[in-house]
């Protein structure tokens, strides 16, 4: 029996003492996942973050983030209304509360949705239809932001099925043809034979939406001159949305020279981009090149053309698609340059989506959750774009893991001395890189007010502590313009990532047990139950333990590791004891403290926390008291236990 | 389901038996207890391929593929739920495979980022209706949705999956991924209308080591849903599966030949 009670308190003692982390951190429930510092967003809200209270800048921040980062580090710092482009219009993203406005809302809406009345319900209604004109009707992408009919394409070639899918009939399809409509509606009257020949055209027009269609037949000679303009256009988009692109290139080239015809100033544009779908629908895995070749060519002659001013704007739009796959290096480089004028840059929303795909894409990460660190052979490789775009060259060289991120952040920082530069600088620094000295001395000169404020001071401190110029760091975190390090409602002035980070430091140069405990403490920034890679917060806890509260303070890994391996039973035992702990994480010590000292063999730490155990178990209390009462010798009853030797008695 | 991949040390798979003993979270299952099993979803499932790999967000060419041995789950689109709304992203990205393939048209549900969704019942309809066209991709024959459900997000999932298995074809199987902790010590799936539930035993995050150390021990998953098949990805090893499982893979990166020679065997 009493080798028995031996045997079980060893076991619980190896098996806690070893692993008192994963004890502490689990045990607050299934999947949850305590955050302290978060590494892919900054703490939400993003509000504050978005006005310039930047905390400690993490290089593994997504490129939006960093994006606006930069933009409050080198300016123009974001206004609201860029807000509303970058998040959506998402008030609960910005503040924590709300919903998101009305007004993006809607505007999202209408272009997103396929049952929103201004297209789809008046051109049911114009055509005197009650079912959708097409076969069927597929999916609404909210990326680009275009409600439209997508095709899928099911091919045989050779011995291999091919599938893809496509947007092939955007809404401004629907919107010019609804515009036409009307028009010709005023022209000539509903029942005339213009509007009826032309609203059975165009439906066999978009019946090649979904699927491969007709083409409508010419109009005779006799039929006005409008009409027959029309019907050849109509054919070259029955043509184009076939996917039959030669003919259509073909059929808009043959408008573009009818200067009688209404559609010849939009056809050299439509030319643009028959040949970018040539280029790269259907079964292309890589664009042809060549095509989108002859697409650049057709597109930078109709933005040279001063007759075409009216479509210049969408002109650039398909310019830039165009970039993105010809030459994406240099169009990565012209987005940064784009979304650096601010709220004069039109396309504020669609540069921000392209930046984000072609930065993902060139840095790998848009297969994986997290943005990856990449390698000097993509630095490299990507030199054009960094000597074209400042932005692009921070973002890269902050996710850059090789020296080069050092030695290339001091050259910029020299040159520029701009705070960016410094944050970067700082960031890649060791304690012994060149120039440490000008770097931190720079820092120091950083007002709190500055957005660069928390990244340069804690890696400064970082790096002081590193060169083990402790009281400096001591001294320096003691006077911090860094307000409520520690505990703090949600109302929060220093972000909870920023305070943990410099909890941290002050941790590891506590000199007694009372500021150990202290610095020990953090609150998690974000608390979730969620295995993707997001790192969103989770709201319900309904689910979890009664007593799970997510904004409780608790151990991060560098307070278990010191309390779990490095802090000897008697302090650990004290630590139980310490009123700067919670309730629930005192106990928890305890208890931790208890199994080590009886697995140990110190008797008075374990008696002394006899108290304190029964409180936790009354049951296993009370068993150890019998077994304390019995005075047995410590040689009898507890079995040798290798791993003990690696914990402090 | 597809968060980076940590590294677990020894350590940490015996502190994952301490976790299971010290917070009784879960019930060990010896193989000798019977767990319920749908007889008709079983039937549906003998005729599906024992390997399927996964064709994600990338142009896949598997035309290396034996069709009589290897099928394909490929994502068809992404439904993202932000705020109220409901949008969906095709993806865009091809796939080749040899002609005769059996597909599973798959689809993955995600929060916009930064977004904080509704997981109202008419969400959870209007996502339904975006999915139920899976149905109708080409040569599919079957559907399967991935969502990494956290657990205020349940009850919108459940309903969305009521919603779609209404509007499928009545003999259109419906499968799902699962997390591996809804296979083990939680029963939330086990009245869903679906067929399969895909245990993901890669990028499990804290749950990995005590799974990984239950299915070590020979024991099996608790939920039946969940014993039909596993999913694993080519960068992370399962040290043991119960015999006779299908297999879901991934890649993280673009499948080729090569990389899938060297993971998959198949005996003939």
């Amino acid at each position: 029996m009493r080798k028995t009670w031996g045997l079980t308190f060893a076991a619980l003692g190896i098996l806690a003492a070893a692993f008192l982390p994963r004890l502490l951190r689990a045990c607050v429930g299934p999947s949850v996942e305590l955050i302290f510092i978060n590494t892919i967003h900054p703490d939400l809200p993003v509000g504050p973050y978005t006005q310039g209270n930047l905390g400690v800048i993490q290089p593994t921040y997504a490129s939006i983030y960093l994006y606006v980062a930069y933009r409050n580090l080198a300016g123009p710092p974001v206004s609201p209304s860029e807000g509303e482009a970058l998040w959506g219009g998402d008030e609960r993203l910005l503040t924590g509360h709300g919903s998101r406005t009305g007004e993006a809302l809607q505007q999202q809406q209408a272009l997103e949705t396929e049952m929103h009345p201004d297209w789809q319900q008046a051109w049911l209604s114009a055509i005197g239809g009650s079912k959708p004109f097409v076969v069927r009707f597929f999916d609404i992408s909210s990326i680009p932001p275009w409600a439209g009919v997508y095709r899928e394409i099911a091919l045989h070639e050779g011995n291999n099925e091919l599938y893809s899918q496509y947007l092939n009939c955007p809404q401004d399809a629907f919107r010019e043809a609804d515009k036409t409509l009307k028009l010709r509606t005023q022209q000539f009257g509903e029942m005339s034979s213009v509007v009826q020949n032309w609203k059975e055209a165009q439906k066999m027009v978009f019946g090649n939406c979904n699927e491969v269609g007709e083409v409508p037949d010419d109009l005779p000679p006799s039929a006005p001159a409008i009409a027959r303009a029309d019907r050849a256009y109509q054919q070259a988009a029955a043509y184009f949305y076939a996917g039959e692109y030669d003919e259509a290139v073909s059929a808009f080239r043959a408008i573009a020279e009818d200067q009688a015809s209404p559609w010849s100033t939009i056809a050299p544009y439509l030319v643009a981009r028959a040949l970018v779908r040539k280029a790269t629908v259907i079964d292309k895995w890589e664009p042809d090149f060549a095509t989108l070749g002859q697409a650049e060519t057709q597109i930078d002659s109709v933005l040279a053309n001063p007759r075409l001013t009216q479509y210049h704007h969408a002109a650039e739009q398909l310019r830039g698609l165009i970039e993105f796959r010809l030459h994406p290096d240099k169009r990565l480089a012209e987005l940064a340059n784009n979304l650096m004028r601010g709220s004069q840059d039109a396309n504020l929303a669609q540069d921000l989506i392209d930046f984000k795909r072609l930065f993902n894409l060139d840095t790998g990460s848009q297969y994986f959750g997290r943005p990856p660190l990449i390698g000097s052979e993509l630095y490299t490789k990507l030199a054009s774009a960094r000597a074209k775009s400042d932005l692009v060259d921070w973002l890269l060289t902050l996710r850059l893991d090789d020296p080069e991120a050092y030695s290339h952040s001091l050259e910029k920082w020299q040159t520029t001395h701009s705070s960016a530069w410094l944050i970067a600088a700082l960031t890649k620094a060791e304690p012994s890189s060149r120039h440490v000295s000008e770097l931190l001395a720079a820092a120091r000169r950083v007002p709190t007010s500055s957005p660069a404020y928390c990244s340069v001071t804690f890696h400064s401190l970082r790096l002081l502590l590193l060169q083990r110029k402790d009281a400096e760091v001591r001294e320096r975190l003691a006077h911090l313009q860094i307000r409520r390090l520690g505990p703090f409602p949600p109302d929060f002035a220093t972000p909870p990532s920023t305070a943990n980070l410099f909890l941290a430091l002050r941790f590891a140069l506590a000199r007694n047990l009372d500021e150990l405990v202290e610095n020990a403490l953090r609150v998690p920034a974000t608390v979730t139950d969620d295995l993707s890679s997001q790192q969103l917060p989770e709201t319900d806890w309904g689910v979890g333990p009664a007593s799970f509260d997510p904004v409780l303070p608790r151990f991060d890994d560098d307070s278990l590791v010191v309390l779990n391996r490095l802090l000897p039973v008697a302090m650990l035992a004290e630590a139980a004891r310490s009123p700067k702990l919670t309730a629930k994480l005192r106990r928890e010590v305890a208890l931790a403290a208890w199994t080590r000292a009886a697995l140990l063999g110190n008797t008075s730490v374990a008696r002394s926390l006899a108290p304190e155990v029964e409180a936790i178990d009354p049951e296993l209390g009370r068993a150890l008291r019998l077994m304390i009462l019995r005075r047995r010798p410590r040689t009898s009853g507890l079995p040798p236990c290798s791993p003990c030797s690696d914990f402090p008695a | 389901m597809f968060s980076a991949m940590r590294v677990v040390p020894v350590a940490m798979l015996l502190a994952g038996l301490l976790f299971a003993l010290a917070c009784g979270s879960t019930r060990i299952v010896d193989g000798s207890q019977q767990a319920q099993s749908s007889s008709s979803g079983a039937r549906v499932l003998a005729g599906w391929p024992r390997v399927i790999v996964w064709a994600w967000q990338r142009p896949e060419d598997l035309s290396f593929i034996n069709p009589r041995r290897v099928g394909v789950s490929y994502l068809v689109k992404t439904i993202q739920l932000n705020g109220d709304a409901v949008f969906v992203q095709p993806n865009l990205n091809g796939l080749k495979v040899p002609a005769g393939t059996w597909v599973m048209a798959c689809a993955r549900i995600e929060i916009a980022a930064g977004s904080i969704p509704d997981l109202s019942p008419q969400q959870a309809r209007e996502a339904a209706s975006k999915l139920a066209s899976l149905a109708d991709f080409p040569d599919a024959k079957a559907v399967q949705i991935d969502f990494d459900a956290t657990a205020s997000q349940r009850d919108f999932y459940r309903n969305l999956l009521i919603e779609l298995r209404q509007r499928l074809p009545r003999s259109f199987p419906l499968s799902i991924t699962a997390l591996g902790s809804w296979c083990m010590g939680d029963d939330w799936i086990s009245h869903l209308p679906i067929v399969e539930a895909v245990p993901m035993l890669f990028r499990m995050g804290p749950d990995r080591v005590s799974i990984l150390l239950r299915l070590e021990a020979g024991d099996d998953f608790e939920e039946p849903l969940c014993r039909q098949s596993a999913g694993m990805s080519t960068d992370e090893l399962v040290p043991q599966l119960p015999p006779g499982r299908r297999l879901y893979i991934f890649n993280p990166e673009v499948w080729t030949k090569a990389t899938f020679d060297k993971v998959v065997i198949i005996k003939e």
